[in-house]
């Protein structure tokens, strides 16, 4: 019996693994709707995807894409009261080449950074500013994260491309940092 | 019953037979070789950056990291810990492995660094990904278990047939399984992204294109008035539905093959035009590679 399963493992073990990839993965990316034994699979195979770096989702714009357009920036003062606004992640405005270039940016600042449900990664950023501005021989007493968004109307006209439409961006400040010598 | 058993049977012998015997080299090699290069400009892209995403003073510190990661992930800050030497060894590591991907130099190893690499900037810091980090990853790690090094690469150029247009059976075969996983591995990418897009209501009533191409986050170069129109926002929402959910079940068979993998040439070189997604659409067609049939004499009708 042994023999027969090692002879077996032997000679199908191609087929054993490009089997068993594909069920594995099917179960990690494919919708639970569509196959109902996604939940017992993912408990076997999860963890062998993830520590061999395998792991995948491929829900880009699904199930609905983004409506709102989004742009962070910070703002930061310094002892005199001079506000400066450095905008980090308003690609429309950004040349091709840059805008291009700086998607790993959009990913971290507007689909991470900017969101509550991310508020960790808000100190970090700001100390990283701090650091950066002060290599420049810049000192701020503070620093302000802003995001701006608005929605792209409905329905598609090329006149309301984001290049070209002028509806006015809503603004929030979600995190304030100030120096410990301003907090004096 | 037994009608069905036997038709279960013969789809299983089929199925072993096509990952058991073994392929003509050029289709890997030529995916290879293109594939390195892709890496390198999307590693080329990383470059300046990875102080700030990846380094311990950089945006996301080793604490905040801790708290947020969970699960043993194979890579290289198993061995460095968070120490910043990791950036220079993936600096290192991923010169080397795209370079010798791109030429087909210690393929295997090659593979095997770009695959650390790939995987190490995935794990220090994932807000930074995009889909086409998922593709290298992945066809890094199959790469690592192909011989893709028979063709079009530097040894085989020495040899003196890295082109040579003979028959599968002159240029030698190789193992099969690497190729049939990634060329599996790309229907599943989009099964699963036409199946989630299914899902949304945007994508029923036919305004999800429409609405991607108002948001400035993803506009590129300038289109023609006509595409930014409800009417044919509504054509390419449907259209890139059923191709999506059309392609891994038409791309197996051979009168459709060429006409499905056309299609989505068109269809990636369009959003790489009209949309700012850096380097997916590169990437995934790059796997389109793997369906090419070389046999230059051969009389099989799955010629491409």
């Amino acid at each position: 019996m042994l023999r027969s399963v090692s002879r077996f493992l032997r000679s199908r073990w191609r087929v054993l693994i490009v089997t068993g990839y594909v069920i594995a993965v099917c179960a990690s990316s494919l919708p639970g709707d569509f196959l109902p034994i996604k939940a017992p699979i993912n408990a076997l195979t999860a963890r062998i995807l993830v520590a061999a770096n395998l792991w995948q989702s491929w829900d880009m714009f699904a199930p609905s894409p983004r409506s709102d357009d989004i742009k962070f920036s910070y703002i930061y003062q310094l002892a005199d009261g001079t506000r400066t606004e450095v905008s980090v992640t308003d690609m429309v405005s950004m040349p091709y080449f840059e805008r291009w270039q700086k998607e790993r940016w959009r990913k971290f600042f507007n689909d991470h950074l900017r969101t509550d449900a991310e508020a960790y990664l808000w100190s970090p950023y700001v100390n990283y500013v701090v650091k950066d501005l002060r290599s420049k021989s810049i000192e701020p007493v503070q620093i302000e994260l802003v995001r701006y968004w608005r929605a792209a109307e409905t329905p598609i006209n090329p006149s309301l491309r984001a290049s070209k439409r002028s509806t006015p961006w809503m603004k929030y400040m979600f995190y304030r940092w100030r120096s410990s010598e301003s907090q004096r | 019953m037994i009608g069905l058993l036997k038709k279960t049977k013969e789809i299983s012998v089929r199925f072993n037979s096509w990952i058991e015997t073994p392929v003509d080299p050029r289709a890997i090699s030529a995916f290879r070789l293109w594939f390195g290069f892709l890496f390198l400009v999307n590693f080329s892209l990383l470059w300046p950056d990875m102080e700030m995403w990846f380094s311990n003073s950089g945006v996301l510190p080793p604490g905040v990291h801790k708290s947020i990661t969970d699960g043993f992930r194979l890579n290289i800050y198993l061995i460095t810990g968070y120490n910043d030497i990791a950036i220079i060894l993936m600096k290192i590591l991923g010169l080397a492995g795209g370079l010798g991907l791109f030429f087909g130099v210690f393929p295997r190893f090659s593979a095997a660094c770009a695959w650390a690499v790939a995987s190490s900037y995935s794990w220090r810091n994932a807000a930074v990904l995009h889909s086409g980090d998922n593709l290298i990853r992945i066809g890094c790690f199959f790469l690592m278990f192909a011989k893709s090094g028979q063709r079009y690469s530097l040894i085989s150029f020495w040899k003196g047939k890295a082109y040579s247009k003979t028959s599968a059976e002159a240029v030698g075969r190789i193992p099969a399984w690497p190729q049939r996983i990634l060329q599996i591995q790309l229907c599943i990418v989009y099964l699963a992204a036409g199946l989630w897009k299914f899902k949304g209501e945007p994508w029923r009533d036919g305004t999800a294109v429409g609405t991607v191409l108002q948001l400035g986050d993803f506009e590129r170069f300038p289109i023609p008035d006509f595409i930014a129109t409800p009417a044919v926002s509504a054509l390419l929402t449907y259209f890139t539905l059923c191709f999506e959910l059309a392609f891994p079940f038409l791309v197996w068979f051979a009168p459709f093959r060429r006409g499905v993998l056309v299609t989505g040439i068109l269809l990636h070189a369009g959003l790489e035009w009209m949309m700012n997604v850096q380097m997916f659409q590169w990437v995934i067609a790059s796997y389109y590679i793997l369906f090419f049939e070389f046999n230059s004499n051969s009389k099989n009708k799955e010629s491409f």
